[in-house]
């Protein structure tokens, strides 16, 4: 094949790409960052990286597994970023970082009033709780940013706590911590929204 | 063993209970967390609301939702083909 026909055939294949798997890709992403219009970028740049490194695809796997390879490793990236953005702007330790001390005693048991209500049916596992599902999300906004980032990774993009670590440069011990009081600020955040009346 | 090593108050049950999916939790600590959620209604509460919690978080991942991707085509084949 002449060079020129090999460079056709490549801008072929590559737009087959293009068109076949962007909503796929795109669903992906936004599914597991907030703001859309980043989403769409990280797509965007993961098909630049596959443009630019297409002629190393041996075809080994599927094109789709690869590009979606790519694009998880841009988001990856993306999380990383703002982790240290979230460190940055509230430093290590903000004040009042840890939950543990205003729901729990000294002595480590609950204080009273942040007991978990083990009565009540508010966190029932319902799909169509449309109450819940809201009080999750306004909660999950309200966590210290690079807590929201290390629980996102775990959770949006199936990671595990090493590779998680690694990427935010945390211990294992800091990391469990975080996901520990991550967790803890969560539930309470929620319970108190939802039974606001009851306290 | 010591009483001492044994003892799991509310803090460390719910640091158990988190670290419990995704490590194997050693004799002593899960002999701790049994005893402990035998006991304590509130973190046998926590416990469940957490599980909740979780399958919440994981569920966001397979979101549907429909796209419309061609502004987005049509930007990446500029940006490379184009």
């Amino acid at each position: 094949m002449t060079k020129a026909a090999d460079t056709v055939d490549r801008e072929v294949r590559f737009k087959e790409w293009v068109k076949r798997y962007t909503p796929d890709l795109q669903r992906f992403a936004r599914n597991r960052v907030k703001d859309l219009a980043i989403a769409d970028d990280l797509v965007q740049t993961a098909f630049i990286a596959a443009w630019e490194t297409m002629d190393r695809f041996a075809g080994e796997s599927s094109p789709r597994t690869w590009l979606f390879a790519i694009l998880k490793h841009k988001l990856l990236d993306h999380y990383r970023k703002a982790y240290r953005e979230g460190a940055k702007v509230s430093g290590d330790r903000a004040p009042g970082d840890d939950p543990s001390e205003t729901l729990f005693t000294p002595e480590g048991h609950w204080h009273s009033d942040h007991l978990p209500q083990h009565d009540s049916d508010i966190f029932r596992e319902d799909d169509t709780n449309e109450k819940l599902d809201r009080a999750l999300r306004h909660c999950l906004e309200l966590l210290p940013e690079r807590w929201r980032q290390a629980i996102e990774m775990k959770y949006l993009m199936e990671q595990d706590g090493s590779t998680i670590q690694q990427a935010l440069g945390l211990s294992e011990a800091n990391y469990w911590q975080q996901v520990h009081r991550a967790k803890l600020r969560l539930r309470d955040c929620i319970e108190q929204r939802l039974i606001p009346a009851a306290r | 063993m010591s009483e001492r090593h044994l003892h799991v108050n509310c803090r460390k049950a719910t640091e158990l209970v988190e670290e419990r999916t995704a490590r194997k939790l050693g004799l002593r600590e899960r002999f701790g967390l049994w005893l402990h959620l035998l006991i304590c209604a509130g973190c046998r509460a926590y416990e469940r609301q957490s599980a909740l919690i979780d399958s919440w978080l994981e569920g966001r991942r397979d979101h549907p939702s429909a796209v419309d991707s061609a502004a987005l085509q049509q930007r990446i084949l500029r940006d490379t083909t184009g």
